[in-house]
């Protein structure tokens, strides 16, 4: 069976009975953030906009932070690497919109594929995501744009349809089946039927804009040489909140810290595409000097070269950018002029 | 699981001083782990080096793949490199690698090579053309331009002049304005390779220098009758991890720590207009 | 009561007329976006009929075209320009203009008074172009929405003083009484033993995660190269390795209290005598870090123990670089 029925309540026993860490969304916007359930503290029961923290989950397994390594340097030249752990505490994120819980998607392509993130893999296998079905549309959410939608359960490992005082649950993968198993037991099942009924009150909002990935892409690649770029880009400021908030953004930095004249760690930290220093070299070339080329770098590693290398889109129409850029810069508007589809 | 972000460490087995100390000061180490290369590369690819508080720093192989050593050209830049340039012989260097594609040398059997560096960018062409000097009755030929500022500038000057004087290759050396005892030619590279004019039959071209030098090397080319899948190049970009993750090094969807540095110009073309050099 | 449709209409008429005359070569304007009430910062030129439409002039006008002057700098060098500011922007542009970081000479200054501001996304998105927005001395209304100046979004609005507006050009009529400057905040937390001072400061600097926002959208924060934490070095092609290797790292990117507190609190004492209250900072802030509460420390020093007015005119000297006699000594600065 890949669906139940259950009382809210019961997720909550289960989840305890784990002892696993559990994180939900806690405080929507600017003060808000993915933090750990204290012990008997409620799961929330709906998700939306208006409960969407301004930073992403991305950060519970790709820290702002994150040591990769620490040096010990002898007097005579010796070199002594020490490894970092890439490790946590066993881990499920509860009640992502489905915003957010389709960011793992790209994550993991991005971060897994080929050869895998070191510090983003250590921690991505000790995570379990319970998406859930969203209830309400913000301002900016574009989600229907880009082939997502209020329901979708891409990204999850289970995910869970509030209906009333109950969830039904359905498993979307073998990740968090420890959990499915106690959650199962004695539980009433839902079939296919009763499911996309529940399922169906999470009604997709209709957007006038639609986002085809492929004609998308092509569209994009067409326009990589538009004037319409430094138009679109004139007031930016190239701060990082627009890459710092996605839920998808994944580029980072690598530098040492050091502790002494012998002793130091090298950190990971989050980077972007919009600092001018994210592509300058050295020796002072910097194919990537001008704003408009970053803000281009931005939207077409969403839409033209993540769907190319991966199959679908970097973007998951959750609106952040939008909400929070300082200076009204609107991707979805951007990607409309250039190559959206009505 | 292996940790990419570990490297090895390995010794310095032996330092060349190519230029004289100053601001554009390049020296050529030799590194070695247990008296072997510390990993086998193929000739094109590069290597993270660590030079610790300060950060890490890609640098291209510099040597023909050997299983000997590595060895890797490295010019005076930032704090990384100038780290690196207080290295003495016996001292210990931690890098990661090798990354990067390389140079088809396999699919260039049977031709001639023709090796078009200018400056530090001589360097990663080394590991072609040293390849080449090692399996002579697999290629053609080789030629190789190079050129540098001045006579003080052009690295691997005693290896070249071996070449030249024991007929290995074609060398042309240039520099950029007379002096006193130079005898070869004063200009620039592509100027030098206007005059001896290669013939692109059965022929591949390599390059590698400034963005300005593969501008100009390309048009020299491209008047010479080279087709696009004819000319190689390697791209200098800034890069973090590596290995296609940290995000800064794309050349539209190719990660060039990954599927580059190497890029034949005709690939070059089908990426977008951002891959080619600054004119 | 104010109606910034009808000032908006006069705001183009300014604008079109400074463009049809020649004065200028391009004016910096808010425009209406496509998520209305917000407002964006754009460059019209003449014939941009398309752009001049949808100038408008309002309290969603919450962005600083100063801000914008500054990021275009060199795009926009030896233009004559139009420059639209309301009254944080032209205290701004005055410490710019004293620092000569701009010339006077190159800009037509078209003043909007300004009675407070107000978060466009408090209100609901106005449907049709003809949708009224207006002020009074309690708030601001938008067709049928209305919300009092004290819950739009924008505190350091209610203790905005300035009124000498000196610009080439100016739209519209003060509708409220200016505010007084407020240190109430600071003597909550000056008054707080060290320890929990320490805390409350340590909490605020552990959850910056260095966007750098705060540092971009100030008008004023204008320096190539970061002191602190550069974002962009001021290298050429021909600068020395030396120098490159010797930068100095007072930030490192480490995310941590003591890192974030050496970029915030540096940050604060350069705003010394620059900061103008503007409070865009801390809006922009995707955490919602109280800065203005920092910035303060310098903020009360200045004004309050010194005496000096931020911004008030060109011709000023900046505060760093003016001494008199009758200067407090530092017992009487308070920190």
């Amino acid at each position: 069976m890949s669906a139940i029925r259950v009382p809210a309540s019961r997720m909550e026993k289960a989840l305890a009975e784990t002892g696993w860490r559990v994180m939900v969304p806690s405080g929507a916007g600017r003060k808000g953030g993915y933090v750990e359930l204290r012990a008997g503290g409620r799961l929330p029961r709906e998700c939306g906009d208006h409960t969407k923290p301004s930073t992403p989950p991305k950060g519970l397994v790709f820290p702002n932070n994150e040591e990769l390594l620490s040096y010990v340097l002898g007097v005579k030249g010796e070199i002594e690497v020490g490894p970092a752990s890439h490790t946590m505490a066993r881990t499920v994120l509860y009640g992502t919109p489905p915003c957010d819980t389709a960011s793992f998607r790209a994550l993991d392509s991005a971060l897994l594929k080929d050869m895998a993130e070191p510090g983003y893999a250590g921690k991505r296998g000790l995570l379990g995501v319970i998406g859930m079905a969203c209830s309400r549309a913000g301002r900016w959410c574009f989600c229907t744009s880009v082939g997502l939608s209020p329901r979708s359960n891409i990204g999850a490992d289970l995910m869970v349809y509030p209906d009333g005082d109950d969830l039904l649950v359905e498993r979307v993968s073998d990740r968090l089946d420890g959990l499915w198993k106690r959650l199962e037991a004695g539980a009433a099942g839902a079939d296919e039927k009763a499911l996309r009924a529940v399922e169906g009150k999470f009604v997709p909002r209709v957007l006038n804009f639609v986002f085809e990935a492929e004609k998308l892409a092509d569209a994009l690649e067409k326009a990589f040489g538009s004037p319409y770029w430094k138009e679109f880009s004139e007031r930016c400021v190239s701060c990082g909140i627009c890459t710092f908030l996605c839920p998808t953004c994944h580029c980072f930095d690598i530098t040492d810290v050091a502790k002494d004249e012998l002793s130091g760690k090298r950190l990971r930290t989050w980077d972007t595409c919009q600092f001018p220093e994210f592509t300058g070299e050295t020796s002072a070339h910097n194919p990537r000097k001008e704003r408009w080329a970053r803000q281009r770098q931005r939207v077409l590693h969403k839409f033209l070269y993540h769907p190319r290398n991966h199959g679908h889109m970097m973007c998951t129409g959750c609106g952040r950018c939008i909400r929070y850029c300082p200076v009204d810069i609107n991707i979805a508007e951007g990607v409309m002029r250039l190559g959206g589809s009505k | 699981m292996k940790d990419e972000y570990i490297p090895v460490v390995t010794e310095v087995a032996d330092i060349r001083t190519e230029t004289p100390p100053g601001d554009r000061m390049i020296r050529t180490l030799r590194v070695q782990k247990e008296g072997k290369a510390p990993f086998a590369h193929l000739p094109g690819q590069c290597a993270m080096i660590s030079a610790f508080g300060r950060g890490e720093a890609m640098i291209s192989i510099a040597c023909p793949p050997n299983g000997e050593y590595l060895e890797f050209s490295i010019l005076l830049q930032g704090a990384v490199t100038t780290d690196l340039q207080y290295l003495e012989k016996g001292e210990k260097i931690a890098l990661r690698g090798p990354y990067g594609n390389s140079f088809p040398v396999d699919e260039w059997k049977g031709r001639r090579v023709i090796v078009v560096g200018g400056g530090i960018g001589i360097a990663p062409l080394r590991s072609v053309y040293g390849h080449v000097v090692r399996h002579p009755a697999d290629y053609a030929g080789l030629d190789i331009f190079y050129g540098a500022r001045d006579s003080q500038s052009i690295i691997y000057k005693q290896e070249l002049f071996d070449l030249l004087e024991k007929r290995k290759a074609n060398v042309h050396l240039s520099i950029d304005r007379p002096e006193p005892g130079w005898n070869h030619f004063v200009g620039f590279v592509a100027a030098n390779l206007t005059r001896a004019a290669p013939s692109p039959q059965n022929a591949v071209a390599i390059t590698c220098g400034p963005p300005i030098h593969i501008t100009v090397t390309l048009d020299v080319l491209k008047k010479l009758g080279f087709s696009e899948d004819q000319v190689y190049t390697t791209l200098e970009r800034k890069m973090k991890c590596g290995f296609g993750k940290c995000g800064r090094c794309n050349i539209g969807e190719v990660y060039t720590c990954v599927k580059g540095p190497v890029f034949s110009l005709a690939r070059l073309r089908r990426l977008l207009p951002e891959g080619l050099p600054d004119k | 009561m104010r109606d910034y449709r009808s000032e908006s209409a006069r705001l183009r008429e300014i604008v079109s007329g400074l463009l049809e005359r020649g004065e200028v070569e391009l004016v910096v304007a808010w425009t209406e976006g496509e998520d209305r009430p917000r407002t964006r910062e754009t460059l019209i030129g003449k014939g941009r009929e398309d752009l001049l439409r949808k100038v408008v002039w309002s309290p969603f006008c919450t962005t600083s075209t100063v801000t914008f002057l500054k990021k275009n700098k060199a795009a926009l060098a030896g233009k004559r320009l139009g420059v639209v500011v309301k009254d944080c922007d032209l205290q701004a542009l005055n410490v710019l203009l004293q620092e000569h970081f701009l010339k006077r000479e190159d800009l037509v200054i078209i003043g909007v008074r300004c009675d407070g501001l107000a978060e466009a996304d408090l209100f609901p998105r106005p449907e049709g172009a003809e949708v009224p927005i207006t002020s009074d001395g309690g708030g601001v209304t938008v067709g049928k929405q209305r919300r009092a100046w004290e819950d739009s979004g924008f505190t350091t609005c209610l203790t905005c003083s300035y009124e000498d507006m000196k610009p080439d050009h100016v739209v519209g009529e003060y509708g409220r009484k200016k505010g007084k400057p407020e240190w109430g905040h600071l003597a909550r937390l000056q008054a707080l033993e060290p320890g929990k001072r320490r805390e409350h400061y340590a909490a605020l600097f552990e959850s910056c995660i260095r966007c750098y926002a705060c540092r971009e959208v100030c008008p004023v924060c204008a320096c190539v190269e970061c002191a602190i934490d550069p974002g962009e070095r001021a290298i050429t092609p021909r600068t020395a390795p030396s120098v490159k290797a010797c930068a100095p790292v007072w930030a490192c990117r480490e995310r941590s209290v003591s890192e974030n507190a050496v970029y915030l609190l540096t940050r604060t004492m350069h705003m010394a005598g620059r900061c103008v209250r503007c409070g865009w900072c801390e809006r922009a802030c995707p955490v919602g870090l109280p800065l203005m509460e920092i910035l303060d420390l310098s903020n009360d020093a200045v004004r309050r123990v010194y005496r000096y007015e931020v911004g008030r005119d060109p011709a000023d000297p900046p505060f760093l670089a003016s001494y008199a006699e009758t200067d407090p000594d530092d017992k009487g600065a308070g920190h």
